[in-house]
């Protein structure tokens, strides 16, 4: 019998977490809702879940600010209707544990959520094309790419669809030593994100 | 205030491109047949030295324009190289009494100036206003009083003083028309540019409508499968749709604009759900021809999913590396190919074909049961 896990909701629309709720099932358990950024967060830090799902577009910061004030008490994961939008990477930079789309049909839905709450990346081939870019976009501006051959390697299998199972056959390596190729790529995106704003900082003057 | 040249405006001006040139050619060959002409026709040249002069001045001038339609429009919108053609342009008129016997002027029907002349106007007018190729279109043809009169022709008479009215009148009209024309079709043109910006609006709705296509699809998925299919599927055609009237922020726009056209036509008769990246920077763009192959190659290879797949979803993906060079795949979970089944069919055959015209290729990685990627280079 797999553990039940321990979910917080946030969503400005009742109708789509109680939606969400029902299609949950008996292997998730809502323990707290929140129609803002700032209610998901006091609930967050109140229940301390096994996993967060996040609207990106709430009234009073967003999924954004929930991220970077609760990425480190959870697993977050961003729900959204499109998946190419600068916020999202901007999400993801911030640690969130990756998106889905609000049209996942449910049994996708179900099985994305336990993988994340297992410390999975769950991370789909749009926003690792996103990842990709932003990469690139580093790799032009510094003249030296922060990836090394293998991770650029492992995102563009992502990119292309592939699971980790896929990847670590094709590359002939675990699908855990995959998934943490994954997670190195989020760490590195998250690190020159910081470097960035520090360097925006210095630049600025502020201390 | 700077403008800069928009694409109608650029394409009238390379109408005119082709128009001095075809000038230029027919009064290179004026002065060929004027060279051979017999002594005492009109068609003789008095000065050849200074006709040579005059064709080498105005490929100069043919050229320098060329150039600067072609690689920086901007440089037309100068009014010193309007003046500098309206110049040259009355000058002809004078150097056609000039290089030619006495008497040429009225007595032949050739004129070395060819309608170099009025495509001078024409340009002017288009680049600044009817206005202006109003005065242009006066001034100008007063280089055929000068030629005449150089010519050693009287100006007095009553026809040739009608034809230089009529002359200068055409003209005038003539570049206040062309004026005019250009000055619409820029209106025509920034009109575009505002209903772009007008979608841009729609999109911002339409989130909303895909947050509730989202919600009944949820709502829905047990209690009425068939409403939360219909919804499925508008909020499929809807994302379909934004994304094709929504310029990509950054990347290459064409190659990207092509696939997602391509992809959604082929997806939509199966309600394939396809997930679309993109990967490009802002240089090199891709050449179309090679955006059309890959574009309609991946179009073929997502019908294949659709028709014998047996999927709902399928991931395509697209990278333009720093040479311009095109990798693309399409990947699906579906059934596999069979290794045998997997060269010959129409549709292989046909992503082949696509791909070779290109100097491309292709490969496809199937694991029957476990789903299918066409692999696409375009070198």
């Amino acid at each position: 019998m797999e553990q039940v896990i321990r979910v917080v909701l946030a969503d400005d629309h009742a109708l789509m977490r109680s939606g969400i709720r029902a299609e949950l099932g008996d292997g998730f358990e809502v323990v707290g809702e929140a129609d803002d950024a700032e209610g998901a967060i006091d609930v967050i830090v109140a229940r301390r879940p096994d996993l967060v799902v996040c609207d990106l577009h709430m009234p009073r910061g967003g999924g954004l600010a929930v991220v970077q004030a609760a990425a480190t008490v959870a697993p977050i994961v961003i729900l959204t209707v499109s998946e190419a939008e600068r916020d999202l990477l901007d999400a993801v930079a911030a640690g969130a544990a990756g998106y889905l789309l609000k049209s996942t049909p449910p049994d996708e839905l179900r099985t994305a959520l336990r993988r994340a709450a297992g410390g999975e990346p769950v991370f789909s081939p749009q926003l690792a094309a996103l990842v990709l870019g932003e990469f690139r976009r580093l790799a032009k501006q510094s003249g030296s790419s922060p990836l090394t051959d293998r991770e650029r390697g492992v995102l563009q299998l992502v990119a292309r669809g592939h699971s980790y199972g896929a990847i670590g056959s094709e590359l002939g390596i675990s699908p855990k030593t995959a998934e943490n190729h994954v997670r190195n790529i989020l760490g590195k995106l998250q690190l020159t994100r910081r470097a960035d704003l520090v360097r925006y900082a210095v630049d600025h003057g502020i201390d | 205030m700077t403008r800069s040249v928009l694409p109608t405006e650029r394409s009238l001006l390379q109408g005119l491109v082709i128009a001095r040139w075809a000038s230029w050619l027919w009064m290179a060959g004026l002065v060929v047949m004027a060279w051979r002409a017999e002594p005492g026709s009109s068609d003789r040249l008095d000065h050849p030295g200074a006709a040579v002069s005059v064709l080498t001045v105005v490929a100069v001038v043919n050229i320098a324009f060329s150039a600067s339609v072609r690689n920086r429009p901007t440089r037309v919108l100068d009014p010193r190289f309007a003046a500098l053609e309206l110049v040259l342009a009355w000058s002809l008129y004078v150097a056609d009494g000039w290089v030619f016997v006495d008497g040429h002027v009225f007595d032949s029907s050739l004129a070395l100036h060819a309608s170099w002349p009025l495509v001078a106007v024409l340009s002017t007018a288009i680049v600044h206003g009817p206005i202006v190729g109003a005065v242009a279109g006066v001034l100008v043809p007063t280089g055929r009083i000068v030629g005449a009169v150089v010519n050693g022709a009287s100006i007095g008479d009553g026809d040739r003083v009608l034809s230089f009215a009529s002359s200068i009148v055409f003209y005038a009209i003539a570049g206040v028309v062309i004026g005019l024309i250009a000055h619409r079709l820029r209106d025509v043109e920034s009109e575009v540019e505002r209903r772009r910006a007008r979608d841009e609006v729609a999109r911002q709705l339409h989130d909303g409508v895909l947050q509730t296509l989202a919600l009944v699809g949820r709502r829905c998925a047990t209690t009425d499968p068939e409403l939360a299919e219909v919804a499925r599927r508008s909020d499929l055609e809807l994302r379909a749709w934004l994304t094709s009237s929504t310029a990509p922020s950054h990347g290459d726009a064409d190659l990207e604009q092509a696939v997602r056209t391509a992809v959604h036509r082929a997806a939509a008769p199966f309600g394939l759900a396809v997930s679309i990246a993109v990967v490009a920077d802002e240089q090199p763009s891709v050449a179309a021809a090679v955006a059309d192959a890959i574009a309609g190659a991946i179009g073929e290879a997502v019908t294949n999913v659709g028709k014998h797949a047996r999927v709902r979803q399928a991931v395509v993906f697209v990278e333009v590396d720093d040479d311009g060079q095109v990798f693309a795949s399409v990947r699906d979970e579906g059934d596999g190919i069979a290794p045998t089944a997997r060269h010959g069919t129409g549709i292989t055959r046909s992503i082949e074909g696509r791909m070779h015209d290109i100097g491309g290729r292709m490969a496809i990685v199937s694991t029957p049961g476990a789903g299918t990627e066409v692999q696409l280079w375009s070198r």
